[in-house]
């Protein structure tokens, strides 16, 4: 390979990953001086001509622009013709200071790019690892939404000047610097943030001891909050307290153990503003929740779930298992209180419990795994429009029957991947006067089920 | 069958189908510059470049490639991820020689401009190279690591940021 021109073993560059670039890097002088020489090329979503114009039938996309590997020589003029049009730039990756920070940054490239891009409102910075002292670049915007998923922190010093509208930050284990409390401090209008994971809310934590434990006084309110995998500590309700009314959007996953649910209980009693509320592997014993929930989805929720009851605005409730073991839903499903519950999804469970459930109008059952022999299905569908049943194996026959007998007023029922019976097709096609659309898709129908 | 005669470096003449020499765009190139044309019977192109041991293997190459679709530049291929991958299995045979061959026929592809070969036979030194450690791709390459101890340590030190997020 030795013998081979630069040009020829970029080439071959061009067909590897960054790790393997790097090691490349490290086999002798030569080969580092090749990668250092020769960032890869950086590829924009958009199309540009060798003239560096964006094609013609493209102008109506400026709006989205993806950045994986940029080229700023080649790249810049067409930049410069389109870069009041666009409006959105996802970076990606993990290249931006390839091969070597401190010695050929890239990360310029990027402010570059923010620069000309004048009427940006969203930049979303993705997998990017890039180290603070190589930022140098602050361009000014005012109203930016700002991402930053899985990627260094001090991305942020790059908005320092701008007004950052909103901030959503995910991490499932990177560390945040320092860097992101002076960088808060200075948005005084940020009031978005959508902050995922334990490292998040420990800096929150950090930062809110910096402002002498006045949480009240921090620059920003929570409006969407999603805790995944936390270990929630009793002192986090310091700073989510004084966001509660703000927030509209909660999730809350794969957190334990139980004796942390009272807190979480009391702080989602203060969200007097919430609209959707999703809990995953999660379960609340009880809960007085804000009755400006519209959304809830409780997956691999074991537990009672009375809660809902007192939902007097749900409109939409999905119960489903992501587990492959058997998920049994010791739930109840009685939900005659909640009269603007209109949508119901229940999704890989063993339902243990009559659908209670009078002012439904759709309702889809998918991967039900099974129903308790002598378990009725329905108690009370009375204002059913639309039933799905999907992928059901032999537990169809069972639902299909329950259908026919106590929600035979559907107009719209449709059956895909089960098995039924003829007595059961037979039965559905004589009780259901008000049908109008009766769909069976890959559906066997049998003479008599057969395990 | 239209016919064009290729001269390799080591004077052998290679009598082969004008379109499968026209997979080359230096080929077309010197056609066109040299005025020569299907008519033209008794003109020799000559390549320089390319010994006759490689010659015999691109014009295979072309031949069995001869009536692929010619991709299409103005689409999204160059917002493409680069795969390795998807080397056909009659590339992967074709491909399956000694290094020393392997790199020749990168050499011939390049000065031939044929971007198929080029594409497949660097996408068959990416795959060796691939996942391997340093030492590994020395071992694979035969290459000799001339750093000294303390430019070695250098080099760790540059490559810190990306190995420890």
């Amino acid at each position: 390979m030795e013998k081979l021109p630069q040009e020829l073993i970029l080439e071959i560059f061009e067909h590897l990953e960054v790790t393997d670039l790097i090691n490349l890097s490290k086999i002798n002088t030569r080969f580092k001086e090749i990668v250092r020489s020769s960032p890869r090329k950086w590829k924009f979503n958009l199309k540009f001509d060798k003239k560096g114009k964006i094609e013609s039938e493209r102008t109506q996309r400026f709006g989205q622009l993806t950045v994986k590997h940029f080229n700023p020589r080649s790249h810049q003029p067409a930049l410069q013709i389109c870069g009041s049009n666009i409006t959105s730039i996802t970076f990606t990756g993990s290249v931006v200071t390839f091969p070597f920070a401190g010695t050929e940054i890239k990360y310029p490239d990027i402010a570059m790019i923010l620069r000309i891009c004048q009427n940006l409102q969203h930049v979303k910075f993705e997998n990017l690892i890039v180290w603070p002292e190589v930022i140098k670049h602050m361009p000014q915007n005012n109203g930016i939404h700002v991402e930053i998923i899985e990627s260094s922190s001090c991305i942020l010093d790059l908005f320092l000047k701008c007004r950052v509208s909103a901030l959503w930050i995910t991490s499932k284990d990177g560390e945040y610097g320092t860097g992101i409390r002076g960088f808060l401090r200075s948005q005084p209008y940020l009031k978005t943030i959508l902050c995922q994971g334990q490292k998040v809310l420990d800096l929150f934590y950090a930062m809110g001891n910096s402002y002498g434990e006045n949480y009240e006084a921090l620059p920003f309110q929570l409006k969407i909050l999603s805790m995944r995998d936390v270990y929630f500590k009793p002192y986090y309700m310091d700073i989510l307290m004084p966001s509660a009314s703000s927030l509209t959007y909660l999730t809350i996953a794969d957190i334990d153990p139980l004796w942390q649910h009272h807190l979480l209980g009391d702080f989602i009693a203060k969200c007097s503003n919430l609209e959707e509320l999703s809990l995953r592997n999660f379960a609340f014993l009880r809960l007085k929740p804000p009755t400006s929930i519209t959304r809830v989805t409780l997956c691999d929720y074991v537990g009672p779930a009375q809660w809902i009851s007192d939902l007097t605005n749900l409109k939409s409730l999905v119960v489903m298992s992501q587990t492959h073991s058997v998920q049994t839903h010791a739930m109840e499903f009685n939900f005659a209180k909640n009269s603007a519950l209109e949508n119901v999804t229940i999704s890989s469970a063993v339902i243990k419990s009559s659908l209670d459930m009078p002012y439904v109008k759709k309702l889809k059952l998918k991967d039900i795994r099974d129903i308790p022999d002598g378990q009725e299905l329905i108690r009370n569908l009375c204002r059913i429009e639309e039933i799905q049943v999907e992928n059901c194996g032999n537990v169809t026959d069972k639902i299909v029957k329950d259908i026919a007998r106590r929600a035979n007023n559907v107009r719209n029922l449709s059956i895909c991947d089960g098995t039924i019976t003829n007595e059961t097709l037979r039965y559905v096609r004589g009780c259901c006067g008000n049908m109008k659309d009766f769909v069976m898709r890959n559906v066997k129908v049998e003479d008599e089920l057969v395990d | 069958m239209q016919t064009i005669k290729l001269q390799s470096s080591d004077n052998e003449i290679f009598e082969c189908d004008l379109a499968v020499a026209k997979c080359s765009a230096t080929i077309r190139t010197m056609l066109e510059d040299l005025g020569i044309d299907e008519n033209s019977e008794d003109e020799v192109v000559p390549l320089p470049n390319v010994n006759s041991a490689i010659l015999r293997k691109v014009i295979q190459f072309c031949t069995y490639h001869k009536d692929d679709p010619v991709p299409s530049s103005t689409d999204d291929d160059e917002n493409k991820e680069k795969r390795t991958d998807d080397i056909t299995s009659w590339d992967a045979d074709f491909l399956k020689v000694d290094q020393g061959t392997l790199f020749e026929l990168i050499l011939a592809a390049n000065y031939l401009d044929i971007r198929s070969l080029l594409d497949v036979t660097c996408k068959t030194v990416a795959n060796m190279i691939k996942g391997k450690t340093p030492d590994e791709i020395r071992k694979t390459f035969n290459i000799k690591n001339d750093f000294t101890p303390a430019e070695e340590e250098q080099v760790r030190k540059e490559n810190t940021w990306c190995e420890e997020k």
